[in-house]
């Protein structure tokens, strides 16, 4: 298969961070070289470090990492690194997310994809690079927003170019909607996605739905992490090195507690007794709507229209596929009103509503409640760690 | 920990010691220094008689009501002397704490401008050092 390992992939994502800082090029390889058993190196290497005090990296520097050629046992292979920065705060407690289209057409998050289009020129610059040294074999890699990014460098780089393309991800939000997870997961190949997440970690949890993670319906690697609230604490890279160390992908995999089967989500639902926001319940609601739009849709390619401009519309358009859900059959219908009801529940709601309340207004406010509630959820998760004194 | 300590980081802890020159100590050699998390701050300081030098600590208040960021901070170290310059330190400071630099203990670095660049990484730091001081090295393992 030729993919890295979890500790490999961790390590780079890891120092992609300090790598971004060093201002020479012979820092850059100096710390290559020593952290890396000298498997790696920048693209033609030689030629710039004669370059001293000029522009460096020119073609391997993008705004959010580098691009690497493989050494030695490597060679023939090329990673894509990514970092986080604090750029992803500003998108995720942004209420008004809007999605646009990505390589494959398909709908993403607005804020990661305009990010990683400020990198298309360096990244087909550096794609000539693959070309001329024969790569084969590409690994995208990254933690947090570095996660979003390398996943939309995948999915570019596959649309654009035949290459044996792999993704690591390491506390990734979600990318895009049904669409795109789906199609990414195909194209992608599931055995080549490996996206690995603490329990506990926010930054996984957001955006809340309809954004989906990747790769679809398939093995994601879930680290066991203290508590059940979602906390800031277990992003940190450091400690996702420590929890893939001494692993690999298959005793990783063995982690993952049991995938909630069909008959459990409908279970869940018809249960009405009161229950809050935690990690559980999202995880819950979310798997819950997105079953019960396909139901709505009936497997069509649902929500792949255009102009989601922002949440409002994102969330009328749901609420359309919703209203559309309750006029069709008897048992799809009672989804529905099942699904809105634990939402109301979620929300401390206590009216009782009859299907022919439930319009397509109703159920855009209740949507939008919930995503105001998640996300004031999700806030004070992140102010809680302020007032802990961790520095952010 | 006291109210007013919350989001204080350290972006370089104190670090004293001497500079020299094929063994010597070198006096009135100009030291400067910067930091760069998310703006540059940069100082300076001058080596006396017996080439020895100090710098204070550098903190940053972060109140920064956003999602968890990894630390990262940027710490650069030049002397000039004699008209020429030489980087002593180019390191990236991955945690908050002060004395990561030295695994806690104080940071006291000798530093010898006439020699070869080395790698450490301490704590998750990595730094490129013409100066040499008291601490254990992590033990790198990438899994490379």
């Amino acid at each position: 298969m030729n993919n890295f390992t979890p500790l490999q992939a961790a390590s780079l994502s890891d120092d992609v961070y300090a790598l971004t800082q060093f201002s020479s090029i012979d820092e850059a390889l100096l710390f290559l070289k020593k952290k890396y058993n000298d498997q790696f190196t920048f693209e033609e290497d030689k030629l710039l470090k004669a370059k001293t005090g000029g522009p460096w990296f020119i073609k391997c520097r993008t705004a959010f990492g580098f691009t690497l050629l493989g050494k030695g046992k490597f060679q023939g292979h090329a990673v894509f690194l990514f970092r986080g920065t604090q750029y992803l705060a500003d998108w995720l407690t942004n209420l008004n997310v809007g999605v646009s289209r990505c390589a494959s057409s398909q709908p993403v998050h607005d804020g990661f994809n305009l990010a990683f289009k400020t990198m298309l020129p360096k990244l087909s610059e550096f794609m000539n690079v693959i070309i001329k040294n024969k790569i084969t074999h590409i690994h995208c890699v990254g933690h947090s927003l570095g996660g979003a990014l390398a996943t939309l460098c995948a999915d570019w780089i596959k649309s654009n170019y035949d290459r044996s393309t792999f993704t690591y991800t390491y506390g990734s939000p979600r990318v895009g909607l049904i669409g795109f997870s789906s199609r990414f997961t195909s194209s992608i190949g599931a055995d080549r996605i490996f996206r690995a997440y603490h329990k506990t970690d926010i930054v996984p949890c957001i955006p809340i739905w309809p954004f989906l993670h990747v790769p679809f319906q398939a093995q994601d690697y879930y680290l066991p992490s203290p508590g059940v609230i979602p906390m800031a604490e277990y992003h940190s890279i450091k400690l996702y090195i420590e929890s893939v160390r001494s692993q690999n992908w298959e005793s990783l995999a063995a982690l993952r507690p049991e995938q909630k089967t069909q008959s459990g989500l409908i279970q869940w639902l018809s249960i009405q007794s009161p229950i809050g926001i935690t990690i559980t319940t999202l995880e819950w609601l979310n798997r819950a709507l997105i079953y019960v739009l396909e139901k709505c849709a009936n497997g069509a390619a649902w929500i792949i229209s255009e102009g989601f401009t922002n949440s409002f519309t994102l969330m009328d358009q749901l609420a359309y596929i919703l209203t559309k859900g309750i006029n069709l059959a008897e048992n799809t219908s009672n989804l529905v009103l099942q699904l809105i009801k634990k939402i109301m529940t979620m929300l401390g709601m206590k009216k009782v509503v009859k299907a022919e309340e439930v319009t397509r207004e109703f159920i855009r406010n209740i949507l939008l409640r919930l995503q105001a509630r998640v996300n004031e959820f999700t806030k004070s998760v992140l102010n809680k760690t302020l007032v802990e004194g961790r520095a952010v | 920990m006291a109210l007013t300590d919350v989001g204080k980081v350290c972006l370089f802890s104190k670090m004293t010691g001497v500079i020299k020159l094929n063994g010597k100590p070198v006096a009135n050699a100009k030291l400067i220094r910067s930091v760069n998390k998310s703006g540059k701050k940069v100082d300076e300081t001058i080596t006396n008689e017996k080439g020895e030098f100090e710098f204070p600590a550098i903190f940053e208040r972060t109140i920064t009501k956003f999602l968890p960021q990894e630390f990262v901070v940027k710490q650069e170290i030049f002397v000039q002397y004699n008209h020429k310059e030489y980087k002593i330190w180019a390191g990236v400071k991955r945690g908050p704490e002060e004395n990561t630099e030295a695994r806690g203990k104080d940071l006291v670095v000798d530093c010898e401008l006439n020699s070869e660049k080395k790698f450490i990484e301490v704590d998750g730091s990595p730094i490129i050092s013409l100066c040499t001081w008291n601490v254990e090295p992590d033990v790198i393992d990438t899994g490379f």
